[in-house]
């Protein structure tokens, strides 16, 4: 152990934060997969830049609750022109706290998903997905129907918190939809047959792969990662007959941009046929454009109802669902 | 005078931290959680799991810690105990994964456990604990024994002493200094784990004031709240600390002599009772590795390799500076503190090397972050933040095994070197330094390893120019690629055992 390592990798952090320091024309604050080799990120840069002849940079976060609070801490001194990956739930923060300004995308120009119904001035959504529990076929022949099959049946289930994550925010929304009032007595119902809560939808899914559990919370999507990268269809997901809450990802202008003429066409762009059909293949999300052509795995996925509340109905009630939850299972 | 700036250091961060969050939330401290039922279970469940997950990792660490020490036939103990370290790195969807091999519903050992096993709730907490903790006691309780002085194991067998005679008398004394504080470690870093109890405690019943304080600066973005809670944790959890800490103290023993390397004669049943728990705990600890390796060799070669040695090498830049950053810092405020002769002062920089451990991470960070906001661009400046941070975070570990041998070795030279006026850099390189060399190797290696799998200071601080391979490991399982995610923790543990066998290798 000596000083030279010190020394050298002092120098080696040092060129990385200089390599960084060169500003890019435009700057975008996102989540971590986002922006991984094998996420969009790196595809829709090369895609972009060679259209605007500009460079784009990436910064990514942990995950969207965390790309919030950053622009949220950063106030006026944020770097970001556009924010991409913060969801529905997370919207009306968003907006109360004046982080984003009106976009100029047209709405009515693109064929939008008609289940989205989106018309939002500020944001732009870029993928959604239905949340479902995900079973293995090869371990139950029968699935639950319904929510309340779930809830009221005895399978093994496994969902992630909804304090720290936020599939198990959806969940919190899906049954207050379903159950409104009573939720608290479905969630008690539910604490009597759950194997346990993760923090994170990763352990959760793991262990269900593990074979911990008969049912785990995740996406709609997620039999179709199966099926094109490990080539089987043993994981299905749960059609529910109440319908099913949606997480909408949407993309926003920085309200402290310096360039949002940019900022708008990398808006536009992120809803360009070109870009809607590299993203439900990389961020494993639905399209929210009609017109795209997807790997066939995608046709093999339920299409449920969509259910639930506004954005600004989640926001308003996501600190007393969550007290209210916290309660119920406890007890 | 460095002392007084590492001292400064210490606290000036901590306060900067929790002042930016104090003013963010206008209204100060809240305290509206004091009269929720919910926050007095949650106190109540994380000091009663935190406490018998300490007492089972010490009644597991005391035997293997003796036999370690006392057994000179045991193979393997140097890769054993670099193994013990590598529960520091182990990220915790790893851990939890390979717990679930072992323990789960149709885990390995699982059908040795009876028809009533259930692994979440109590058990997976302590399971894990004991993982995650046990051999962080043992490391530190068997190089406790190993400092019992080879006359006093002499004298011992010259005057007949029985094993529970000699055991009264020789290492009670010794390990009666170190127990109190091992426990306590022990005891606050479960009190303050999270994602391990979520996941194997069996849903919100089991939790921590630490997810609390994760929701409330994360989800919520609720700095008052957070306050409230860090603030909560540094009374009950640094007091339980401190109370624990004053049962133990310091103890000269004598010149310490290399070479002589002479055992007592240990009983054949305590003998081969520290065997079978030898290997009973090495297989307890590799087995949830060694469930990984079939999955990360059919992965392995999907890793994007690029990125990952990328990754691997700014986690080693990242760790290797925090890693010599804390142990100045420790050697600085130490320098101080051999200074004091009254216990007050000694104390009190005591209380700013290790209050580290009590505050969590993400205060730290959050506050750090929002304090400097204005006049840093955290873009560019956020690698210094990550080295220091992931300092601090490690001093804790570091002060408190350094103070032993600095203390040995006032007790044993200072004499001396008042009468030779040897000072400074001289007296560094041809005294202190060569003393202290084993001792300053250890430390390096726990901090460079924990450090290594810092993913919370990194989270705040990052940028996506410097991808450690922690984060690395967290994108790969947040996108379905979970034997990905297994393969390139294996590459961590491996990189975190290199790393050991370099720091250990060049013992003279």
């Amino acid at each position: 152990m000596n000083i030279r390592h010190s020394l050298a990798c002092a120098a080696f952090a040092l060129a990385a934060g200089q390599a960084s320091a060169a500003a890019a024309d435009l700057t975008v604050y996102t989540y971590e997969s986002f922006i991984s080799s094998w996420g969009p990120g790196p595809e829709l840069k090369t895609r972009f830049e060679a259209q605007c002849g500009c460079t784009l940079e990436f910064v990514g976060v942990e995950d969207g609750v965390a790309l919030l609070n950053r622009v949220r801490l950063e106030g006026a001194n944020t770097r970001a022109d556009v924010i991409v990956g913060l969801d529905d739930s997370l919207i009306k923060d968003v907006r109360t706290h004046g982080l984003v300004q009106p976009h100029s995308v047209d709405f009515a120009s693109i064929p939008m998903v008609a289940a989205l119904a989106w018309a939002d001035d500020s944001f732009v959504p870029f993928d959604f997905g239905y949340f479902a529990f995900i079973y293995d076929h090869q371990k139950i022949g029968a699935p639950v129907d319904s929510l309340a099959a779930l809830i009221d049946g005895n399978a093994r289930v496994i969902y992630q918190d909804p304090r720290t994550s936020t599939p198990g925010l959806g969940l919190l929304h899906w049954v207050r939809a379903v159950y409104g009032d009573e939720a608290p007595a479905a969630w008690t119902r539910l604490a009597r047959h759950t194997v346990t809560v993760t923090s994170g939808w990763s352990e959760a899914y793991n262990m269900f792969l593990q074979g911990e559990a008969d049912y785990v919370l995740s996406y709609t999507t997620s039999p179709a990662y199966h099926i094109v990268s490990d080539g089987t269809d043993r994981y299905r997901a749960a059609h529910f007959a109440e319908g099913h809450v949606a997480q909408v990802e949407v993309a926003a202008l920085s309200a402290h941009t310096d360039n949002p003429a940019l900022a708008n066409r990398f808006l536009a762009f992120l809803l360009s046929r070109e870009a809607q059909e590299i993203i439900p293949v990389t961020n494993w999300m639905l399209p929210v454009r009609d017109d795209v052509k997807l790997p066939e795995a995608f046709d093999r996925l339920i299409r449920p109802a969509r259910i639930g509340f506004s954005a600004d109905e989640i926001g308003a009630s996501r600190s007393i669902w969550v007290r209210e939850w916290r309660e119920a299972v406890s007890r | 005078m460095p002392g007084v700036l590492a001292v400064f250091v210490m606290l000036a961060i901590s306060v900067a931290a929790v002042l930016a969050l104090a003013v963010r939330s206008d209204a100060g401290v809240s305290t509206a959680l004091l009269r929720e039922r919910w926050f007095w279970h949650v106190l109540q469940f994380s000091l009663w799991q935190a406490l018998l997950s300490a007492v089972l990792s010490l009644v597991i660490a005391l035997p293997l810690a003796r036999a370690l020490a006392l057994d000179p036939h045991l193979r393997g103990r140097a890769w054993f105990l670099r193994l013990c370290l590598l529960c520091f790195v182990m990220p915790s969807l790893v851990l939890i994964t390979g717990l679930v091999t072992l323990f789960g519903r149709s885990g390995w050992i699982t059908p040795l456990l009876g028809e009533g096993w259930q692994l979440y709730g109590l058990p997976g907490i302590l399971i894990a604990h004991v993982y995650l903790n046990a051999p962080f006691a043992i490391r530190v309780l068997s190089h406790r024994w190993q400092s019992i002085p080879v006359d006093a194991w002499k004298i011992s067998a010259q005057l007949g002493l029985s094993g529970w005679q000699r055991f009264w008398l020789v290492e009670w004394p010794v390990l009666r200094t170190a127990l109190p504080g091992v426990f306590g470690f022990v005891f606050l870093l479960c009190f303050n784990s999270f994602a391990v109890v979520l996941a194997l405690g069996g849903g919100p019943r089991a939790t921590t004031l630490e997810v609390a304080i994760y929701q409330a600066l994360k989800f919520d973005f609720n700095p008052p709240e957070a306050l409230f809670l860090a603030c909560m944790q540094l009374v009950v959890a640094g007091g339980l600390f401190a109370l624990f800490s004053r049962w133990g103290g310091l103890q000269w023993l004598v010149a310490a002599r290399a070479g002589d390397a002479w055992r007592p004669h240990v009983g054949s049943l305590a003998k081969w009772c520290g065997r079978a728990l030898y290997v009973a705990v090495a297989l307890f600890l590799l087995m949830p590795i060694v469930s990984l390796l079939p999955v990360a060799a059919l992965a392995g070669g999907a890793l994007p390799w690029s990125e990952i040695a990328r990754a691997s090498a700014m986690s080693i830049g990242f760790a290797l500076a925090a890693a010599l950053l804390a142990v100045l810092l420790a050697l600085a405020a130490l320098s101080l503190w051999r200074h004091f002769d009254d216990a007050l002062r000694r104390r009190l920089i005591e209380a700013a090397a290790l209050h580290h451990l009590v505050i969590p991470g993400m205060v730290l960070s959050v506050g750090l972050y929002v304090f400097l906001m204005a006049w840093v661009n955290w873009l560019d400046w956020g690698w210094i933040a990550i080295v220091l941070l992931n300092a601090l975070i490690a001093l804790p570990f570091v002060f408190v095994q350094l103070k032993p041998s600095m203390f040995e070795y006032d007790a044993q030279y200072r004499q001396l070197l008042a009468d030779l006026g040897l000072q400074g850099w001289r007296h560094w390189r041809l005294v202190l330094g060569p003393f202290l060399e084993p001792a300053l190797r250890r430390v390096l290696a726990i901090a460079f390893v924990l450090a290594l799998g810092d993913f919370a200071v990194f989270g705040i601080f990052g940028n996506p120019s410097w991808h450690t391979l922690p984060w690395m490991i967290h994108a790969l399982a947040g996108s379905y690629r979970l034997d990905e995610a297994a393969a390139a923790s294996l590459l961590l543990l491996a990189l975190a055992l290199g790393a050991l066998c370099l720091l250990e290798r060049e013992r003279a």
